[in-house]
C-alpha cells in the first residue's frame, strides 16, 4: 500500500496539474493520464479493476 | 456565555512604568499575563470589554496547551470541565468514510485533545490572575497609540474617563486578527485568504451522542457544502456550516433561517429536535503571518502574529505556546539575567513553528474548502474513492494540532560530538507525565532544569555551587530512591524520558528540551546550560 506522504505528494501534483490545464479540458487530461498509466503499468487486470472502482459513488 | 462583568479600570491607579503591557485580554494575553505573574512580573493587560469573550470560539485545546495551563495553575479546572475527544467520524453523502480514535495514554496528565469553550478558559485565567494579585487587568480600555523608543514604549490608552499615556519596558500585542498594534507599527501580514465562509452556531441540546468530531461532505440535506459538529461541556454542541456560493453571512445568520438549518441537520442525523441557539457568528479562513514577531520592544503573539485556517485547531493553541515561550524570556531580560538576544529567539522559534502550522492548517483547509478547480476535483475524487478504498482515507484525516518541536531553535545545543538518541530530542517538550495524583510540571520551579538519574543529580548539585552567581538551575534526579526528586519506583518515568546511565536532559523554563547530554560531557553540558540560562547567545558554539 502506498504510504500517506507519497499519496499526499501525488494528490498535490495532480491538483497543480489540473489547475494548469485549460478550463474544460480536465476530462481529456484525466483520460489521457489513465491511458498513460495503463501503458506504463502493464497490468490490464488491475486497470479494469480500477475502472470499475472509479465508476461507483460519483 | 459568562455573565461575570468587571468595572472599568481606574487610570488614577496607574504606575509610572510597567515592565510589560499586554494589549488584548483574550486567552493568549491572559496566559502571558499569568505566566509573567507566576514569575513575579506585574504586567498590565489592556482589554476592551468588561468581561471575557462569549461563545465557544476556539474550543479544541491540545495537550500542550492544557499542560501549560496546568503549570500556571488552571489546567485542572480546564480538564475538569472540558470533554476529551475520543475520536471522529467523517461522512461523504450517506457513507461513513473515516473513523478514527485518538490515542489515550495513562502516562500523560491530560488527554490529547479536549473541548471547552474559550470563555470558560479565559474566566479561569482571569480568576487566577486576580487571586495572585500580581499585575492588573485594565477592563474597558483600548490601546489607541504606541510609540517605541530605544529605552521603552509609550502606550496611549483610552478609558471611559479619558485617554492616558503609559510607559512600559516591553509591549506584547495579543490583540487578535485585527490587531491595532500591528497596524500602528505599519506591519503587514503575508499570505492569503480562502473564499469559502462558514457560519458557526452553538446550540444547547441534550443527547447521548459521544463527544467526537463529526464532519459531513456534500450531505444530502446540504448538498455541495461541508458541516462540522463538536461536542462541548454543558450540553453545548458546535456546528460549522459552510456557506454556499452567493450566500451572505448577514442572511445566513438570521435567526429563523439558522433555526431551520440546524433543525434540518439534526433531523438528518437522528438527533433530538429540542435545541436552543446560544451563540452564532460567521467565519472566513485566513492563512497569514507577520514577517517577524517582534519589532524592537514590541512583540506579537497569537492571532496578531499569525492567522491559520480554523480546521486543525492551531490558532489559540499556538498562541498559548507563543505566550509561554515569551514570558520567561521577558522575565530573564527584565531581571538582567539574560541578554537581549534571548528575546530575538522568540521570533525565530515561534515563526518557524507558525510556518509549519500554516502548512498543516492550509492542507486541512484546502481539503475542507478547496481553493482552486484542481484542488476541488482532487478533493471530490478522494471523497468518492474513500467510500470503498481504504488507501485514500488517510487524506481525509484532519490530523489536528500536532505538536511542533523547536528543532531549529538557536537555543538548542549538542554537548556531545554525536547527537544522542533516545525518546526526546532538543526542541521537544518535556512531557507532563502523570506523577501519582500530581503532574510532573508541578515539580518544576520555572528555572532552567536538568533531569538526570538520581545518583548523577547528587554529583551535579555539588558542581553547580561554583556557578552561584548565575541564574538558579534546578537539578531533578529520577530514580527509585526515596530521596529522588522524581520518585520512580518502577522505572517508567526514566524510560519515557530516556534517562539512563549519565544521560541528562537540559530543560528550559518553558519545558522545551534544549540539550540531551551523555556520559562524557556532563560538565560541559552543565557549563553550557548555565551559559544558556545567562543567555550569552553569541557565545554559543
Amino acid at each position: 500500500m502506498i504510504d500517506t506522504q507519497r499519496l499526499e505528494s501525488t494528490y498535490a501534483a495532480l491538483s497543480e496539474a489540473l489547475d494548469a490545464v485549460e478550463p474544460g479540458k480536465e476530462r481529456v487530461f484525466l483520460a489521457k493520464l489513465a491511458l498513460m498509466l495503463a501503458i506504463e503499468l502493464h497490468d490490464q487486470e488491475a486497470l479494469i479493476r480500477c475502472i470499475n472502482i472509479c465508476k461507483s459513488d460519483l | 456565555v459568562i455573565s461575570k462583568t468587571y468595572e472599568a479600570w481606574n487610570p488614577g491607579s496607574r504606575r509610572a512604568r510597567y515592565p510589560v503591557i499586554i494589549v488584548g485580554g483574550g486567552a493568549v494575553g491572559l496566559t502571558l499575563m499569568l505566566a509573567l505573574a507566576r514569575r513575579g512580573v506585574a504586567a498590565l493587560v489592556l482589554e476592551n470589554d468588561n468581561q471575557v469573550c462569549d461563545g465557544s470560539r476556539a474550543l479544541g485545546m491540545a495537550r500542550r496547551t492544557v499542560d501549560i495551563w496546568d503549570y500556571l495553575g488552571v489546567g485542572k479546572l480546564v480538564a475538569a470541565l472540558g470533554v476529551p475527544w475520543i475520536g471522529g467520524k467523517t461522512f461523504y453523502r450517506d457513507h461513513t468514510i473515516l473513523e478514527f480514535t485518538l490515542p489515550s495514554d495513562a502516562a500523560y496528565s491530560y488527554p490529547p485533545l479536549l473541548n471547552i469553550q474559550q470563555c470558560h478558559v479565559e474566566q479561569y485565567l482571569a480568576d487566577e490572575i486576580n487571586r495572585l494579585s500580581i499585575g492588573e487587568i485594565a477592563w474597558q480600555t483600548a490601546c489607541v497609540g504606541v510609540d517605541a523608543a530605544d529605552d521603552g514604549v509609550s502606550v496611549s490608552v483610552k478609558t471611559p474617563v479619558g485617554t492616558v499615556s503609559l510607559t512600559a519596558d516591553y509591549v506584547v500585542a495579543c490583540d487578535g486578527a485585527r490587531s491595532f498594534v500591528r497596524k500602528a507599527c505599519n506591519l503587514q501580514m503575508e499570505g492569503s485568504s480562502y473564499e469559502a465562509e462558514y457560519v458557526i452556531v452553538d446550540i444547547k441540546m441534550e443527547t447521548s451522542s459521544p463527544i467526537q468530531r463529526r464532519a459531513w461532505f456534500d450531505p444530502p440535506w446540504l448538498p455541495d457544502a461541508t458541516i462540522l459538529m463538536h461536542g462541548q461541556p454543558e450540553n453545548i454542541w458546535r456546528l460549522d456550516f459552510q456557506m454556499r456560493a452567493g450566500e451572505k453571512p448577514e442572511d445566513v445568520l438570521q435567526r429563523e433561517r439558522l433555526l431551520k438549518q440546524v433543525a434540518s441537520h439534526l433531523a438528518a442525523i437522528n438527533e433530538p429536535q429540542q435545541f436552543e441557539i446560544v451563540w452564532a457568528t460567521s467565519y472566513r479562513a485566513h492563512s497569514r503571518l507577520l514577517p517577524t514577531f517582534n519589532v524592537g520592544r514590541i512583540f506579537f503573539a497569537g492571532d496578531s502574529a499569525h492567522l491559520f485556517p480554523i480546521f486543525g485547531i492551531r490558532g489559540l493553541n499556538s498562541g498559548v505556546e507563543d505566550a509561554f515561550n515569551l514570558a520567561w524570556k521577558l522575565d530573564y531580560v527584565l531581571r538582567a539575567q539574560a541578554d537581549d538576544p534571548l528575546l530575538d529567539s522568540y521570533s525565530a522559534e515561534r515563526r518557524a513553528v507558525a510556518l509549519r502550522n500554516q502548512a498543516l492548517a492550509n492542507r486541512a483547509a484546502d481539503f475542507m474548502t478547496p481553493p482552486t478547480r484542481g484542488a476541488r476535483m482532487m478533493r471530490d475524487s478522494v471523497l468518492s474513492l474513500a467510500v470503498t478504498n481504504e488507501a485514500v482515507r488517510p487524506l481525509v484525516n484532519p490530523r489536528q494540532a500536532t505538536f511542533i518541536p523547536l528543532s531549529d531553535s538557536p537555543l538548542n545545543f549538542e554537548p556531545d560530538a554525536e547527537p544522542i538518541g533516545g525518546p526526546l530530542k532538543p526542541g521537544d517538550v518535556l512531557p507532563n507525565l502523570r506523577y501519582g495524583d500530581r503532574s510532573l510540571y508541578e515539580l518544576l520551579d520555572g528555572n532552567f532544569s536538568i533531569v538526570v538519574a538520581h545518583s548523577e543529580a547528587m554529583l551535579l548539585k555539588a558542581q553547580t555551587e561554583k556557578f552561584a552567581r548565575l541564574p538558579k538551575l534546578q537539578i531533578l534526579g529520577v530514580g527509585p530512591e526515596e530521596a529522588a526528586s522524581i520518585l520512580d519506583k518502577n522505572g517508567e518515568i526514566a524510560r519515557l524520558l530516556g534517562i539512563w546511565g549519565r544521560r541528562m536532559l537540559v530543560v528550559r523554563p518553558d519545558h522545551h528540551i534544549c540539550a540531551v547530554a551523555d556520559s562524557c560531557s556532563l560538565e560541559m553540558a552543565l557549563d553550557k546550560a548555565i551559559a544558556h540560562a545567562a543567555c550569552s547567545v553569541s557565545a554559543y558554539d
